[in-house]
């Protein structure tokens, strides 16, 4: 062990030449909240979605809201959840959507699908690549690859009928026996 | 020469990799060896934890892997027997200083989690203590007929976060649309009926694959919506269905072997002054599924690591 303990004794020397000034450490945090302080530290957020971080901390909870401000859901208020697990950047946040919402790519329940969220998630991904993914799905609603299967057929059979559609069930509507939360003031 | 009998060795992990780790230090006649882990044996263990027998299922794993090798009575480096110390115990709940008095950490954990908060402890130590610490961590991990070993000097080489990015993100495997509404797989089929229809129809119990019932229930569910798209339902067995939720990778032995042997072989070649802190590739990964394929390469540290990195302070 004498070379590692020599450079160890160098790293010292040098460290006494530079300026006192000791390290500070971070200790309280885990490495999964040091990654996601990073993200918040870099990430560019557009006009058209609010983040709220305030309960990241307590309950590993973060909270996006997207106001799309173009495409068949312009002026709608859509909120999520993002749960962090200790496993972050491993395993992505849990996303839900927490509006009833008419949705290709949605379902009732708040389960989102999005490709990034599941099956091609990689840790080089970050709270990001989730905003961008998610705003897009607004921008434009995937029918291919659905979840709600009956929002999916009408936008494929019919985009105006699919818009009147959205439109209706943002204002609080009922369609197909089922009633939609009101997303629009 | 090197003198071994004040080296101590920290094993993390007393399951496949560990029990062949605790076997190699002690036959190199290591003085000091501890060893963690808050598992306890389970009979599909046996074949290649050979540590335990069948008499001690149920119990701690790291005292009868203790137990047994003390009970060899080998000798040790300055004619002392090695003597196993056992912590049946979280090992995230280690203080640092504890963790402090180790020459080595050696891991064999199933865990990325654990890793990160261990690799996060040992480079808090060389940095407080301003590089007059410093504890190799050596990470053995295999799967199935792969594995890797990671030498890590914290505050000198490449620490676990620093090459986080390059590990395999751990993801659903299946799009949430095609197990809903496109299933072609049984796979699907239970996919969907733990991440869709059990949640609606329990939405205040979390699924635990241990509890018979549950597991009842996710194979009625599954076997009832496979007739509806025509998936053949014969493979939705209880073991089926546990492989695919617990997403089993069945464990081969001797790449158990390879990789804490190499791992055991990297500290003594730290121990022995054998290594060229800038030249020697770092990190090594195995791949047996065809023929032998092995490579070892150094892998740089991130200047931005959020644990190690010169930058992080910044944040």
């Amino acid at each position: 062990m004498l070379k590692l303990r020599q450079m160890q004794q160098r790293k010292q020397q040098e460290k006494q030449q530079q300026s006192g000034s000791a390290l500070v450490l971070e200790t309280s945090l885990t490495p999964a909240q040091l990654r996601l302080r990073q993200d918040l530290a870099s990430i560019d957020i557009p006009p058209t979605v609010l983040l709220d971080e305030s309960d990241l901390l307590a309950n590993s909870t973060a909270y996006m809201t997207i106001l799309p401000d173009e495409g068949f859901y312009r002026s709608g208020t859509f909120k999520f959840s993002l749960h962090f697990k200790d496993t972050y950047p491993i395993e992505p946040p849990k996303v839900k959507c927490l509006n009833k919402i008419y949705h290709p790519n949605i379902d009732v329940s708040g389960n989102v699908c999005l490709n990034i969220l599941r099956e091609d998630w990689s840790p080089v991904l970050d709270l990001q690549s989730i905003l961008v993914g998610l705003l897009l799905l607004f921008l434009e609603p995937n029918a291919k690859d659905p979840l709600n299967k009956d929002a999916a057929f009408d936008l494929q059979a019919d985009a105006n009928k699919f818009g009147a559609h959205v439109q209706a069930t943002m204002r609080g509507g009922v369609l197909r026996n089922v009633r939609y939360d009101r997303v629009v003031s | 020469m090197t003198d071994l009998t004040s080296v101590s060795v920290l094993v993390l992990g007393a399951g496949g990799l560990g029990c062949e780790m605790l076997k190699n230090l002690a036959l190199q006649g290591i003085p000091t060896v501890h060893v963690v882990d808050m598992d306890t044996i389970e009979l599909t263990n046996l074949n290649r934890q050979f540590l335990f027998t069948e008499k001690d299922v149920g119990r701690a794993k790291v005292e009868v892997a203790a137990e047994y090798i003390n009970s060899r009575e080998i000798v040790g480096a300055g004619g002392q027997l090695v003597k196993v110390t056992p912590h049946f115990q979280d090992l995230t709940l280690f203080t640092r200083d504890f963790l402090a008095q180790f020459t080595f950490v050696i891991s064999g954990l199933d865990s990325v989690e654990a890793r990160r908060h261990v690799n996060a402890e040992l480079v808090k130590i060389t940095l407080e203590s301003q590089f007059q610490k410093c504890i190799p961590f050596i990470d053995g991990a295999s799967e199935g007929f792969k594995g890797h070993c990671k030498v890590i000097i914290p505050g000198f080489s490449a620490c676990y976060e620093c090459s986080l990015n390059t590990l395999p993100a751990k993801t659903e495997t299946y799009p949430l649309c095609t197990v809903a509404n496109n299933p072609r797989k049984p796979e699907h089929l239970i996919e969907y009926a733990l991440m869709v229809q059990w949640p609606q129809t329990f939405p205040d119990v979390s699924f635990d694959y241990e509890n018979p019932d549950h597991l009842h229930w996710l194979t009625e569910q599954s076997i009832d919506r496979a007739q509806s798209y025509a998936i053949d339902a014969s493979a939705l067995t209880p073991n089926f269905i546990l492989g695919v939720i617990k997403n089993i990778v069945p464990s081969v032995v001797s790449t158990n072997a390879i990789i804490a042997g190499q791992c055991c072989i990297a500290m003594t070649r730290l121990l022995y002054d054998l290594y060229d802190f800038e030249n020697s590739p770092n990190f090594s990964i195995f791949n047996g599924e065809e023929g032998a394929f092995s490579h070892s390469y150094l892998h740089s540290r991130d200047p931005n690591c959020l644990i190690c990195g010169d930058n992080k302070q910044t944040l």
